[in-house]
C-alpha cells in the first residue's frame, strides 16, 4: 500500500505524490484508490 | 321471498370471504409452548380453478426464555369438520425470547377454512462457500455475514446473493430438498468486474471507465457518456486491469521521388 497525494489517473498512468517526488505507476498495477477530502485552497489575500 | 332473502344474505356472507375469527395454536405442545401462532381471520381474495385463495395473518409470539431461529411451518387447513382442505408455508424471521413478530399465510382451500395443524419444517445446516473467500452474502436478502460460514437452511427455494469488493456481485439460487443431507456445502464464484467502480461519499456506486483525474475532478464513462465528479464527491475507486490491444503497424508507402 501506497500513501501520498493522487495527483493524476489517465489512461495509461497514474502519479502519485510521495513526499517531494511524483511517483508514476502503470494504471494495471492499481487496484484500488481510496480519497481524502479536499479542502479547497484558501483565497490568497492581497 | 323469504328463501330468495336467504339466498342474498348467504351471497353476501361469502363475497365478505372472511372466515372464522382468529385461531390460535400453540407450538410444539399446548401444555409447554415455546411458539403462539395466532391465525387472524382467514380473508378470501380470489377464487382460481373453483379453489378459494386465502390470506390470514399471522402473529408468532414467543413464549420461551430462547431465541427462536428463522424457521418454517407446513400449516394444514382444514375445514370445520377437521378435514384437510389447504396447506400453506409460513415462514417466521428469527424472534427474540417474549417478542412477536408478524407473517401472513396465503393458501388455496376448496371449503371454508375453520382451523390449522402445525408441522414443523426442519432446517439443514449447509457451508456457505465463496471463490475467493471473504465475501458478503445474504440469504433470500438477510444479511448472513462473511464466507465461509455455516448457514441453516429451511427446506425450500432459496436466493443467495453475494457481493466482495473489487468483484462483481452475483446470485444463485439454492433448492434445499427434505432429503438434503447437512454437511454439504454450496460454493460459488465471484466473477471479476469488467468496468472500474467508483464509490461515491453518498454512498452511490458509478459502474464504468475512469477516464481521467485531476486534483480537482475525475470523470468517468458510462454508457459512452463521459461523468464529471469533483473530487471530493469520490471516495474509493476500483480499478480493473486493462487489456492493451496490439495496434496493427500502419506502413505508408514510399512517394516516389
Amino acid at each position: 500500500m501506497l500513501t501520498g497525494d493522487l495527483v493524476s489517473v489517465s489512461g495509461m498512468e497514474i502519479v502519485v505524490k510521495v513526499g517531494v517526488n511524483d511517483q508514476r505507476f502503470n494504471r494495471n498495477q492499481v487496484k484500488r484508490i481510496v480519497l481524502v477530502e479536499r479542502e479547497a485552497p484558501a483565497a490568497a489575500t492581497p | 321471498m323469504k328463501r330468495f332473502v336467504g339466498l342474498v344474505a348467504f351471497v353476501v356472507v361469502l363475497c365478505a370471504g372472511i372466515s372464522a375469527a382468529q385461531i390460535t395454536v400453540s407450538w410444539p405442545t399446548a401444555d409447554k409452548p415455546s411458539l403462539k401462532l395466532t391465525f387472524d381471520k382467514f380473508v378470501q381474495s380470489g377464487i382460481v380453478n373453483g379453489e378459494g385463495i386465502f390470506v390470514s395473518e399471522v402473529t408468532a409470539q414467543n413464549v420461551s426464555e430462547q431465541g427462536m431461529p428463522r424457521s418454517v411451518f407446513t400449516v394444514f387447513i382444514t375445514d370445520q369438520n377437521g378435514v384437510r382442505i389447504g396447506r400453506a408455508r409460513l415462514q417466521l424471521p428469527e424472534i427474540a425470547p417474549y417478542r412477536a413478530q408478524k407473517a401472513q399465510v396465503q393458501f388455496s382451500a376448496t371449503g371454508t377454512p375453520a382451523g390449522v395443524s402445525l408441522l414443523a419444517g426442519k432446517t439443514i445446516p449447509l457451508k456457505v462457500v465463496s471463490v475467493p473467500p471473504g465475501a458478503t452474502f445474504k440469504v433470500d436478502g438477510e444479511d448472513q455475514g462473511v464466507t465461509p460460514k455455516l448457514v441453516d437452511f429451511t427446506i425450500g427455494t432459496h436466493t443467495i446473493e453475494f457481493s466482495k469488493e473489487g468483484f462483481a456481485t452475483g446470485s444463485t439460487p439454492l433448492d434445499v430438498g427434505a432429503d438434503e443431507l447437512p454437511g454439504g456445502s454450496v460454493s460459488f464464484e465471484l466473477g471479476g468486474l469488467s468496468q472500474d467502480t467508483v464509490e461515491l461519499r453518498d454512498g452511490t456506486t458509478v459502474l464504468g471507465d475512469v477516464m481521467s483525474m485531476s486534483l480537482t475532478g475525475v470523470t468517468v464513462r458510462v454508457d459512452g457518456k463521459e461523468q464529471e465528479y469533483d473530487r471530493n464527491q469520490v471516495k474509493k475507486m476500483i480499478l480493473v486491469e486493462r487489456i492493451t490491444t496490439q495496434q496493427p503497424a500502419v506502413t505508408q508507402p514510399v512517394q516516389p521521388k
